[in-house]
């Protein structure tokens, strides 16, 4: 077994340190401090690392205060993977110091597995509904747990539902399927919008697609985020085994953070003999949902919107997965949709899953300059396709006040459609 | 002594804090070890916010004799003579914000620390954009382009630093603050020392402000990529249309070894002996459909393999490709030099056969892209220390003989430490004097001036 130093040697080696990654990395537009860019988070690892110079567990600010959103990457011409190379210090901080208990729970109980998860959120529902989290936050009980506490605004109120079993009523026979896909439907819209899950199915179902909802656990992203790739690996194979049940064309999701994870399986479990050739078969399915309906030719039986509407591309859809057509096409196929770009589409939002809630402060900042970003533009709708993102955007209208509506792109297309069928 | 040293160090950092408040000093390894440059790491990491901040700063560090090291965006740190010794990075991160901008005037002043492309989003909203346009765009600043004096591909257009900068605010060595040349055009009294801080690489003073020229956002910009089986068709062609009375805004050459990523970009591809041109005009519509025009049947004239006018999304991809080049060839590999090859117009061509011929007779493997209007040439190549020793020795005769000269940009440390980095000149000795009389305590930046060491 290669230890980690000579793992990561080559890519530690490739930064020639010119800098150009600070134009794509959102903490440092913020700090203007070099151990939070990529060149200065790989000098510092390169010391821990190669040189030996200084410990690793001396390094925990410059390895977690990172969004691992890739933007770096984007500008850096040798294309040095820095959020790869992050991801693989967590993993070895981990292996040095252990879990928490918290996690501990979240990635080897509740992630994977999605009844237990959802009987959690329902924990959180009773607190909305019993009035314990107005006043938790009135008494500033939420204020004792630090960061994390700063960032329970994010959450959003947790629906009445039932979770999976639930989506899973959503799901009909359609006349002359073109396509089968089983949907992906992460841990997002089950117990926190239903109503997200019905909108993608009969988007799909809209476009000739029959869909089936398995059932899915986690994609494993979280446990990957804090170096857990043991915990992720599991559920890549519980996932892998699912779908290997299953005969689809494809295996959609309009999570990017999932989508982009997914299709990391084949990565994630290359040196697996058993599982390589299986996860290879799985991830290879793996599709965005813009990227899938403009690869089988979008339907654009639709209704017109008249809608302002600007677009925020997720990291996991346009650094990892590099999709950043797909999406405007869609948009600008909608009759009566004003497209507008806004400055900087593709710079985090600063939600980079649950970044939030360990680094609120900071997260915000990044968030303010998105704001200022969509702001600008003077759109009524903000569209993004991946759930952390929609989460932290709608904390962001909320708290600038500002008249515009945050919707996954899918309810858009859906509303589109609807109207279409409205006029019939 | 040593501990008096010591005690001055500890009572100049305590200081720092007094100046800029706690927060805006870091000191331990963690903070500075990304600001080691030639494998010296500062103690210290100071971010001043205004000009007056960084004139105590310096009067501080005379007092305790500190050696200061200037930063902007830290993208030219590691190119250029060798810095001798650092304590204290002074870094200009919390001086970015236009102080004034005054459209009709067509000048803008702005704090050292500005980005250079965050100012352009910035002046684009009023129309307007400042022409500079150095390789590291996204993340320069100002003040670093200014004290670097970098220039990028529109210099044959716009003109050069020295063209489009009209005043600095800078804090000398000794911690005075001066404002030399002002916002109109002519604003020289006596000696032109706006203009020789522009290169002085933060040996002279910290640039803190400057007055920049704003020019009219074109109302097009289009990039025209011509294919040619080998350079010299594409140096006639170069020759050509700067004896035309067309006005180019850029007219780059790229070699196949240098150019792959930004063929891709663009949409095409080059074999061996192949080189392409990205030739930029931008005006008015009919004014950039008449180089349109002209340079394809210049070029079609020429035995153009291809010609491709790229949209403006898809050429501001090949530019950011084309500006990533210098950086993509070293990449890979920590024995990676680039040079940079200064000859006049006219022999532009015949430098690049003279490389080639190196690349030859050394068997490496050398890429080349030049600013065509301006005779000056880059070279990319990586090899064993020996190797690199030789070849930059014959690169070196081979510039010399055109009647120009080739200089050493990015190179390992060993190198750079060997090797003379800048062209021999007879006016260094006057440049030293300059210097001692800026900076008797020899407190900024020590080894970066020009010639300083060899």
């Amino acid at each position: 077994m290669p230890t980690v130093a000579e793992e990561l040697e080559e890519v530690l080696k490739l930064c020639n340190k010119c800098g150009l990654c600070l134009a794509g990395c959102p903490i440092y537009k913020i700090t203007g401090i070099e151990w939070t860019n990529a060149r200065g988070r790989v000098a510092l690892l390169r010391n821990a690392f190669l040189d030996k110079k200084v410990e690793l567990s001396d390094l925990k600010d410059p390895i977690y205060n990172c969004l691992t959103c890739n933007g770096c990457t984007e500008h850096c011409p040798p294309a040095v993977p820095t959020g790869e190379i992050i991801f693989r210090a967590r993993q070895e901080l981990l292996r040095q110091k252990g879990q928490s208990w918290i996690q501990r729970m979240l990635f080897h109980k509740l992630l994977p597995n999605p009844e237990m998860l959802h009987k959690a959120t329902k924990l959180l529902r009773l607190a909305d509904v019993t009035g314990l989290r107005t006043l938790a936050r009135k008494t500033g009980l939420t204020r004792l747990v630090g960061d994390a506490g700063k960032a329970e605004a994010m959450v959003p109120k947790v629906p009445a539902s039932e979770g999976l079993e639930a989506i899973k009523r959503m799901v009909k026979k359609i006349d002359r399927p073109k396509y089968h896909a089983a949907y992906f439907v992460g841990c997002y819209a089950p117990n926190f919008a239903p109503e997200k899950a019905a909108a993608t199915i009969r988007v799909l179902n809209k476009n000739r697609v029959e869909v089936a909802v398995p059932d899915f656990a986690c994609c494993g992203l979280p446990a990957a985020g804090y170096g857990d790739m043991e915990s992720a690996r599991d559920l890549a194979r519980k996932n892998i085994d699912i779908a290997s049940k299953m005969k689809v064309d494809a295996i959609v999701t309009p999570c990017a953070s999932c989508s982009s994870f997914l299709k990391d399986y084949a990565k994630l479990l290359a040196d697996d003999s058993e599982w390589a050739e299986k996860a290879k078969g799985f991830a290879g399915k793996v599709r965005d949902i813009s990227e899938f309906l403009v690869d089988i030719g979008l339907s654009t039986e639709m209704g017109e919107l008249k809608r302002k509407v600007t677009f925020h591309d997720p990291c996991h859809l346009a650094h990892h997965q590099k999709i950043k057509d797909q999406p405007r096409t869609i948009l600008k196929s909608i009759p009566g949709v004003e497209f507008v770009e806004m400055g900087e589409a593709d710079m985090c939002c600063g939600a980079a899953g649950s970044y939030a809630f360990k680094n609120y402060d900071l997260s915000q900042k990044v968030l303010e300059r998105k704001m200022g970003n969509v702001a600008r533009t003077g759109a009524d709708t903000l569209v993004s396709s991946c759930p952390a993102c929609i989460m932290q955007l709608s904390c962001g209208v909320g708290q600038q006040k500002l008249p515009v509506s945050v919707l996954e792109i899918v309810e858009l297309l859906d509303e589109a459609y609807r109207n279409a069928r409205g006029k019939d | 002594m040593e501990d008096t040293v010591l005690q001055e160090k500890q009572v100049f950092y305590q200081k720092l804090g007094e100046i800029t408040g706690a927060e805006n000093v870091l000191t331990g390894e963690k903070a500075t070890a990304p600001y080691t440059v030639d494998g010296i790491s500062p103690q210290a990491v100071v971010y001043p916010a205004s000009t007056g901040q960084v004139a105590d700063i310096i009067k501080a560090a005379n007092e305790s004799r500190t050696i200061l090291v200037p930063w902007g965006g830290g993208s030219k740190q590691y190119i250029g003579p060798c810095l001798e010794a650092a304590d204290t990075v002074l870094c200009l991160k919390n001086m970015k914000r236009v102080v004034e901008l005054e459209a009709s005037n067509f000048t803008t002043q702005v704090q050292a620390g500005m980005v250079n492309d965050e100012l352009q989003k910035q002046l684009a909203e009023k129309n307007l954009f400042f022409p500079l346009d150095p390789f590291y765009i996204e993340s320069s600043t100002i003040g670093g382009e200014i004290a670097t004096n970098a220039n990028g591909p529109r210099r044959i257009l716009y003109g050069a630093v020295r063209d489009l900068v009209l005043g600095v605010t800078v804090v000398t060595p000794t911690g005075d603050i001066i404002h030399t040349g002002g916002k109109t055009m002519k604003n020289v009294a006596g000696m032109d020392l706006c203009r020789m801080y522009i290169g002085s690489w933060g040996t002279l003073g910290i640039i803190t402000e400057a007055v920049l020229r704003l020019f009219p956002l074109p109302e097009v910009s289009t990039g025209i990529y011509i294919t040619f089986p080998g350079p010299e068709d594409a140096f006639r062609v170069v020759g050509q249309l700067l004896n035309s009375p067309l006005t180019p805004s850029a007219i780059e050459l790229v070699d196949s070894v240098a150019g792959r990523n930004v063929a891709e970009t663009a949409g095409s591809s080059l074999s061996d002996d192949e080189v392409f041109l990205i030739v930029n005009a931008e005006g008015t519509k009919g004014d950039v459909e008449r180089h349109r025009k002209d340079i394809t049947s210049l070029a079609k004239a020429n035995k153009a393999k291809s010609i491709m006018t790229l949209e403006e999304e898809k050429a501001s991809g090949a530019w950011k490709a084309y500006r990533g080049i210098h950086r993509a060839m070293l990449g890979a590999s920590s024995s990676a030099l680039q040079g940079k090859a200064s000859v006049p117009i006219s022999k532009l061509g015949d430098m690049v056969q003279r490389v080639k011929k190196v690349s030859t007779s050394q068997g490496v493997e050398i890429g080349v892209t030049a600013h065509c209007g301006n005779g000056i040439l880059y070279t990319y190549l990586a090899d064993e220390h020996e190797k690199l020793v030789r070849i930059t020795g014959e690169l070196k005769q081979a510039a010399a003989s055109l009647g120009g000269f080739f200089l050493i940009e990015v190179a390992p440390l060993s190198v750079r430490k060997e090797v003379a980095i800048l062209p021999p000149r007879d006016d260094y000795q006057i440049m030293r004097h300059l210097k001692t009389g800026f900076d008797p305590n020899n407190i900024l930046n020590p080894g970066r001036l020009a010639g300083g060491l060899h």
